[in-house]
């Protein structure tokens, strides 16, 4: 089986070569495979007749009890043989039917993907592998149903099929799942019927699976994907829409009807809904004059009473399920790709054009006669026997059944006058007008319809046969229980024989009185009308308007609404955070004393930042910044941390520096906040809750005492593990050295990322005689020494760093400010003199050292970073001074980058 | 040996960019040094990879100082899946973004970012401290500013914009949150917080502290209702970089929140309840507003946010199938996520636009492009045998065996919502005739590498489908450790963490 | 003195919220340095104010008064990161003045939901197109 599998899937792949290679006589190599795989299935047929079932096995995800199991009984024996021979007849026949169409290749790819999927659907074991052919299906049939895709209709059908089916899948999943895990095993054969059918959770289960298979096998109210369907190729239709896919719900239900069977509320819902289908199916079928759409709508009929007749659950009535299954596909099938041999022969399908054709197409129209009478159920056709059953099985449920009864006797009538609209109309009577002069088709086109036409007759005549080599096997495993099959055309007067001889009888009537029946339910048009087309548009376009709604109230783009969000919901968070968690905020935690410089810096700070931030000036603003930043540094240093003052004061300055560069270029701040006093109040307060929520948080985090012991062992170590007296600076280029080279990395790309913004390799528009803001002959006499001194106190400090404040950042921040210094006094030509590399080789330099003093250590066998150290002649060196030379190469490089653009004019 | 694979997928990333900047001036050069640098990363991602599957987890101290006085960086099965993955991606944007035309300056510095960028998110996937993780979000944070600005056109620059403000915000709530990490529970080191919160008795504060940083880890990972700047931005970037941001930097985000979450708080609780809420409705919000774009990047961008609700999901349950399941989904949806990026840029070029209005034709002229398209798309619809499918269906066994059928549910509607969005770019773009006719539909220039890395992405997306079941194998095998930590919690026990 | 520090913190995430609140990008831009400010001292805070001497050793002697030093060197890191990241939105703000002359976030919100400009050229030439939101311009490369 997984041979057959894999030939057909191999063949779906090479189709396109062959197509293009050899045209439509690539049917007759594509062909192959599935008439091999016929050919098997067929050689199997004996052990499986004698009660035996053919298991292979792949694993396939072991972890999730999913492995490729395939399980051949009669049930998927029979479906196997239907899919592979009228599979094989169909890629012969569509050959001749596209010959001349350019994507021939495609189609047959997609064609033959399909049966793959079906093939693996019907003998998989696997409840998950069984899915995944399912939706496989599912997507072969989206991409044939648009195959002619340059029609939008084509395009909604196939998109209707697709979610309709799609969705039902979904569903099934999720009730498979259930069924794996209440079933106690994830294969068909594992299920344990006792397990499922008294558990609590059986219906869901049976809902979820009956959506799935609902959807798929086109049963009220999801029937209405079915006849759009008809938009795809007629080989397309007479396979998958008739003979197969379509009945791959039907042969879920059937496969789970040994587990599931035994409730009620299953035996109701697929009688009501398989009953109720097949009748207005078979009403809406009279009212099409499109032969295509007839016979689909016929489809969704059979389909119905398919399901019904699995929810009889009676002897009679699982054998005519059986019977019916086999019967339809092939006149069915038959019936399909003749009406697709008249289209292309006369060039209509319309009912009203058409008549007389048997004078120019004599086999298709046998084929269509010996086809059309086992639709209608005469004997002695295979039609007739199953119908018989049919009756049989409906009766012996007693009242309930009689009542189901008389529909179908009237469903039967009417599909009994269907069939005589598609064989007497057409082939019949007086030569119609049509668009072409008809002709009889090639061999490809008739072959298909005649044999499974003739194999209708032949099984039905000569029934024996098929009961014991198939029918017998597959009743046995849709049944609960053993059920002892035998088939006959004529069993005597049973009130099944009255019905049918109703039933023809009231067919004959309908079919002579044919315009009066469409008249009636023309008169009652009103209910047919409540198209599930009209609906289902109806319900995308809402869908799509929510979701758009959806969309638009995140979708705004702007910025301020963004961040009111993430401002408001940081608020929420905290307070939450802070009721859960029950943290009682000044608890009287132990605080260290108030310290005045530090609450002066707070005061500056503030003050500087409100000022900012209600300021108009460009200049007043970047002073108010600039205050706030001071008051910071003044907190820092009042807080002993003079490495991170420093730090603060040099990035305040730059940032004063660059702040000053571009304003140059801004024009004034008009307004403050938002233009609606309401809006900044609102803005106001957002503002003040983010602000206490930061302080709220902040505040439960260092009301206790501090845990861990990290400070003192960082003191502790800094000199005799880190050869350093600066314990911050041991700690940013040997303790966390891993830090610091994030860090020197995001100033590099800043700086980079900032000059690529700002124009690229384009020259600043710093002038040769430098900036007229320091134009003063004073100003410049005193700025050299002052810069040239700044230079050299920052390679100072780079080198005292590790001992006494400073360090690779210090040191470079301070030398770019000196830099800056001289370049705003003297202009580019003394940058470029002095700068004897461009900045960002500087940087790569910088992070290449960094990279390497970390590499170093590796090399000597330590982890990454490791500090070395030795001492020439008494100087105390190691890889944490190199990294550190690395560090304030990166930040010096960067940061002249960053002056070079930001100086500069955008080009 | 060990000592440098640990490092690795920093130190390559991070020398590739500085031989680019030292031979700044050759751009072929550049060029080729950084395809080099991305295979590099890559191998080492496959060896780091090739280790963890045998069931060695890497763990050291960076600098050789005890945890928790240094730093500890872990590479366990997920870190090692992920930094490979990263170099998959990053290849594949490398190889998009050569085969170009317009501003050589750009193309120069789209590599070096690039690796800035894959150097952040190796660090972010290997650090076991708080703050160093802090870092190495601002690494990636500031390579993505400076891609994302890349040929700054008006929308680009307003988007930069947006998201560079957004973004600046959600770190310094991370800075803010680390800090207090370290002042309630006196470490910043993983190991030792995962063993004091899973001790039970938790410090004051600490239990605040670290929900503001989960917080400022979903603004990264776009959970609702903090996705705003997601869709913003990234469909105003240049394909490859917005290909790259799709693929990569989000699922940082739900990395660092699986990470911690697993660390912390191994058995469901409250925080679970959240997130799963969080799940459900980033899921379905993320895919209705999907539904609602007409632009190919904007309607991939909103499915960003759908997914990572599904990530989310299996985080938030628990169970370690589920948290398997959240692990396969990553590896599975970065692949086609930034598969889907390159197509529709790919489409967007032969076709002249990327608004669906004006796209077509590609089914009949570029058959190939359609099949590409196809199979992440429906892998991304979690249509079997695709990867997809497998993450799907995990999930929502996951949920169902845990008895949130309401979580299931929704997980496989946002399903059947991600397949019709799909199929409308399906049939708009590919099926639909192209309003110009079919011949408007042509070749252009400088195509040939995004070719293949759209070609070998869509590769492995059939190959993780079909080949599930190793997969899975190593994504449970993670999810194992995840809940057992050992490299964590070991540098903090080998070490005696006083 | 951590009390008094925690809220000046909030105060200036508070002033700084509002700057980013503000319809000019200028001042959101600044509000980016304010709030970073905050941020940094709140790390710091978060080491306790507790030392009477700056973190400096020596051969023989270790303070046992010694102020902090981890946040000290997290919150120096902080400072130079925050750096780096408000030069490069300067340089947003800057390009996005010079090259469109806009300065509000009124910009972003109109740019942003514009239409995707058409054209078969590489999109990285984004910078090259005037015409956004006029559909298609016609093949570039």
């Amino acid at each position: 089986m997984l041979s057959a599998l894999f030939a057909i899937a191999l063949s779906a792949l090479v189709a396109p070569l062959f197509a293009r290679r050899i045209g439509d006589r690539a049917g007759w190599l594509l062909a192959i495979a599935p008439l091999g795989s016929f050919i098997w299935f067929a050689s199997c047929i004996p052990v499986v007749a004698g009660g035996g079932v053919i298991i292979e096995s792949a694993a396939w995800v072991p972890a999730l009890d999913v492995a490729l199991t395939m399980r051949l009984d009669g049930l998927s024996l029979l479906f196997a043989l239907l899919i592979t021979g009228i599979g094989t007849l169909i890629v012969l026949y569509a050959g001749a039917y596209l010959h001349d169409h350019h994507h021939l290749g495609r189609f047959y790819a997609y064609l033959l993907l399909f049966m793959m999927a079906m093939l693996g659907l019907v003998v998989a074991d696997d409840l998950i592998a069984m899915f995944v052919f399912w939706e496989l299906t599912s997507v072969a049939s989206f991409l044939l149903i648009a195959f002619q895709h340059e029609s939008a209709v084509s395009r909604r059908a196939a998109l209707q099929a697709l979610l309709i089916t799609g969705g039902g899948g979904l569903a099934l999943l999720a009730g498979l799942i259930l069924l794996g895990v209440v079933g106690g095993g994830w294969s068909f054969s594992e299920l344990n019927a006792d397990a499922i059918g008294g558990h609590a959770l059986f219906y869901p289960i049976m809902v979820l699976v009956l959506l799935g298979c609902f959807t798929k096998s086109a049963q009220l109210p999801f029937h209405l994907w079915l006849p759009n369907a008809m938009n795809a190729p007629t080989p397309v239709s007479a396979y998958l829409h008739s003979a197969t896919m379509v009945k791959a719900g039907v042969y879920l239900m059937a496969r789970l009807n040994p587990v599931m069977g035994g409730d009620v509320g299953w035996s109701t819902t697929l009688i009501m809904f398989g009953a109720a289908t097949a009748f207005v199916g078979a009403v809406l079928a009279i009212r099409q004059t499109d032969l295509k759409r007839l016979l689909a709508y016929t489809t969704v009929t059979v389909l119905g009473q398919l399901t019904m007749l699995i929810g009889t659950n009676t002897v009679y009535g699982l054998q005519a399920f059986v019977l019916y299954l086999l019967a339809h596909s092939l006149y069915k099938g038959a019936l399909f790709m003749a009406v697709g041999a008249i289209d292309h022969s006369t060039g209509t399908r319309e009912l009203s054009r058409l008549g007389g054709l048997i004078r120019y197409m004599p086999l298709t129209g046998a084929a269509v006669a010996l086809a059309a009478l086992s639709n209608a159920g005469l004997p002695p056709f295979f039609g007739f026997i199953a119908k018989e059953f049919k009756y049989a099985g409906l009766i012996e449920m007693g009242v309930a059944g009689w009542v189901v009864t008389l529909v179908m006797i009237l469903t039967n009538a009417l599909m009994l006058t269907a069939a005589g609209l598609v064989f007497i109309r057409t082939f019949l009577g007086r030569e119609g007008n049509f668009p072409r002069h008809p002709h009889e088709v090639s061999l490809p086109m008739w072959l298909g319809p005649v044999l499974l036409a003739v194999g209708g007759f032949v099984l039905g005549a000569w029934n024996d046969w098929p009961e014991e080599w198939l029918v017998n096997a597959a009743v046995q495993s849709v049944a609960r229980g053993e059920i002892d099959v035998h088939l006959y055309l004529w069993g005597g007067i049973t009130p099944a024989v009255i019905a049918s001889l109703v039933t023809v009888a009231l067919g004959a009537l309908f079919y002579g009185y044919r315009h009066l029946v469409r008249r009636y339910i023309a008169l009652s048009r009103v209910y047919w009308n409540v198209s599930g087309d009209l609906i289902w548009d109806r319900l995308l376009k809402r869908l799509f308007a929510f979701a758009s709604s959806i969309a638009v109230s995140f979708q705004h783009g702007s910025l301020r609404l963004h961040m009111t969000m993430m401002s408001l919901i940081t608020t929420a968070v905290v307070l939450v955070a802070i009721i859960v968690s029950e943290e009682n905020l000044l608890s009287g935690g132990v605080y260290s004393p108030i310290n005045l410089p530090a609450v002066v810096g707070c005061v500056l700070a503030l003050a500087g930042a409100a000022a900012a931030a209600v300021m108009r000036g460009r200049l007043a603003l970047v002073t108010a910044l600039g205050a706030s930043g001071l008051g910071l540094a003044l907190i820092f240093l009042a807080v002993n941390a003079p490495d991170v003052a420093i730090t603060q004061l040099m990035v305040e300055t730059l940032t004063v520096v660059f702040l000053a560069f571009v304003f140059r270029s801004m024009p004034r701040i008009p307004s403050v906040g938002a233009r609606h006093a309401s809006v900044r109040v609102f803005h106001a307060i957002i503002s003040g809750l983010f602000g206490l929520a930061v302080a709220g948080a902040l505040i439960a985090a260092v009301d206790h005492e501090l845990p861990g012991d990290i400070a003192q062992w960082f003191l502790a170590n800094s000199y005799p593990g880190g050869h350093g007296s600066n314990v911050v600076n041991v700690v940013l280029v040997d303790f966390r050295a891993f830090d610091t080279l994030g860090e020197i990395l995001v100033v590099a790309l800043s700086a980079l990322g900032a000059a690529t913004l700002l124009g690229g390799g384009k020259p600043s528009r710093l002038t040769d005689e430098g900036e007229p803001e320091f134009d003063s002959p004073l100003l410049r006499v005193g700025m050299r020494p002052f810069a040239i001194v700044l230079m050299l106190v920052s390679l100072v400090l780079l080198w005292r760093g590790h001992n006494l404040p400073g360090g690779g950042f210090i040191g470079g921040l301070v030398g770019a400010v000196g830099f800056i210094l001289l370049v705003l006094s003297f202009g580019n030509r003394l940058a470029r003199e002095l700068m004897w590399t461009s900045p960002p080789r500087l940087i790569g330099a910088g992070l290449g050292l960094a990279l390497i003093a970390g590499l170093i250590g590796i090399v000597a066998g330590e982890p990454f970073l490791t500090g070395l150290w030795f001492a020439p002649a008494g100087v105390k060196l190691g890889t944490p001074l190199l990294f550190d030379v690395g560090v304030f190469l990166t930040v010096f490089g960067s940061v002249m980058h960053m002056l070079q653009r930001l100086a500069g004019r955008v080009s | 040996m060990m000592n440098f694979l640990l490092v690795a997928p920093i130190a390559v990333p991070l020398a590739t960019l500085v031989l680019c900047l030292l031979f700044r001036e050759e751009h072929a050069l550049v060029r080729r040094i950084s395809v080099f640098g991305g295979i590099v990363l890559l191998a080492v991602g496959l060896a780091l990879v090739g280790l963890a599957s045998s069931d060695v987890v890497l763990a050291g101290q960076l600098g050789n100082w005890p945890a928790p006085y240094g730093i500890s960086a872990v590479i366990d099965r997920l870190s090692a899946a992920m930094v490979a993955i990263t170099g998959a991606v990053g290849l594949a944007t490398i190889f998009y973004g050569i085969c170009r035309d317009g501003d050589a300056e750009v193309a120069r510095d789209f590599h070096l970012f690039v690796h800035g960028l894959l150097c952040g998110v190796c660090g972010a996937f290997i650090t076991a401290d708080v703050f160093n993780l802090y870092v190495w979000f601002e690494v990636l944070l500031i390579g993505s500013f400076a891609m994302l600005s890349l040929g700054a056109g008006r929308r680009r620059l307003a988007g930069t914009m947006a998201y560079v403000v957004l973004n600046l915000v959600a770190t310094l709530l991370f800075l803010l949150s680390a800090g207090m990490i370290y002042s309630a529970t006196g470490t910043l080191n993983m190991g030792e917080l995962a063993m004091i919160f899973r001790s039970g008795e938790v410090p004051p504060g600490s239990t605040m502290a670290v929900v503001l940083m989960l917080l400022s880890f979903s603004i990264k990972a776009a959970l609702f209702p903090v996705f705003g700047w997601l869709p913003a931005s990234y469909h105003v970037a240049w394909t490859p970089v917005s290909a790259l941001f799709a693929g990569l930097l989000t699922k940082v985000g739900v990395y660092a929140l699986i990470r911690m979450v697993t660390l912390l708080w191994p058995e469901f609780g409250d925080a679970h309840v959240v997130l799963l809420w969080v799940a459900c409705a980033t899921m379905l919000i993320g895919v209705l507003g999907a539904a609602a774009q007409n632009e190919v990047r904007r309607i991939l961008s909103f499915h960003i946010v759908s997914q990572v609700g599904y990530m989310i999901l299996g985080l938030a349950l628990a169970t370690p199938l589920a948290i398997a399941g959240a692990v396969f989904y990553i590896i599975h949806h970065i692949i086609v996520k930034a598969n889907l990026f390159f197509v529709g840029g790919i489409a967007a070029r032969l076709t002249g636009s990327e608004r669906l209005a004006a796209m077509g034709g590609l089914y009949a002229k570029w058959p190939l492009l359609a099949i590409l398209f196809a199979i992440p798309a429906l892998s991304l619809a979690g249509i079997p045998p695709l990867s997809g499918f497998w993450a799907k269906l995990v999930l929502v066994r996951a949920s169902l065996e845990g008895g949130f059928w309401w979580a299931a549910g929704v997980a496989l509607v946002t399903g059947i919502l991600t397949l019709l969005s799909m199929s409308k770019i399906w049939n708009e773009a590919f099926l639909k005739a192209h309003p110009d006719g079919d011949d408007a539909v042509r070749p252009v220039a400088g195509l040939r590498g995004a070719w293949w890395s759209v070609s070998v992405l869509a590769a492995m997306t059939v190959a993780i489908g079909l080949g599930a079941g190793p997969v899975m194998d190593y994504a449970i095998a993670a999810a194992g450790q995840l809940a057992e930590p050992v490299g964590h919690l070991g540098q903090m026990g080998a070490t005696g963490g006083q | 003195m951590e009390i008094i520090a925690a809220l000046t913190v909030g105060g200036l995430a508070a002033i700084g919220m509002w700057m980013l609140l503000d319809r000019n990008l200028v001042r959101v831009v600044l509000g980016i340095v304010i709030i970073g400010n905050a941020i940094n001292l709140g790390v710091l805070t978060s080491g306790r104010f507790f030392g009477e001497t700056a973190a400096f050793v020596s051969a023989t002697h270790v303070p046992s008064d010694g102020a902090n030093p981890l946040p000290q060197a997290l919150v120096l890191t902080a400072i130079v990161i925050g750096f780096g990241l408000f030069v490069f939105a300067l340089s947003v703000l800057k390009s996005v003045r010079e090259t469109h002359g806009m300065t509000t976030t009124d910009f972003v919100t109109v740019a942003t939901e514009e239409a995707a400009p058409d054209g078969r050229g590489d999109d990285a030439g984004e910078r090259s197109d005037a015409s956004v939101a006029k559909g298609r311009e016609g093949p570039r490369a």
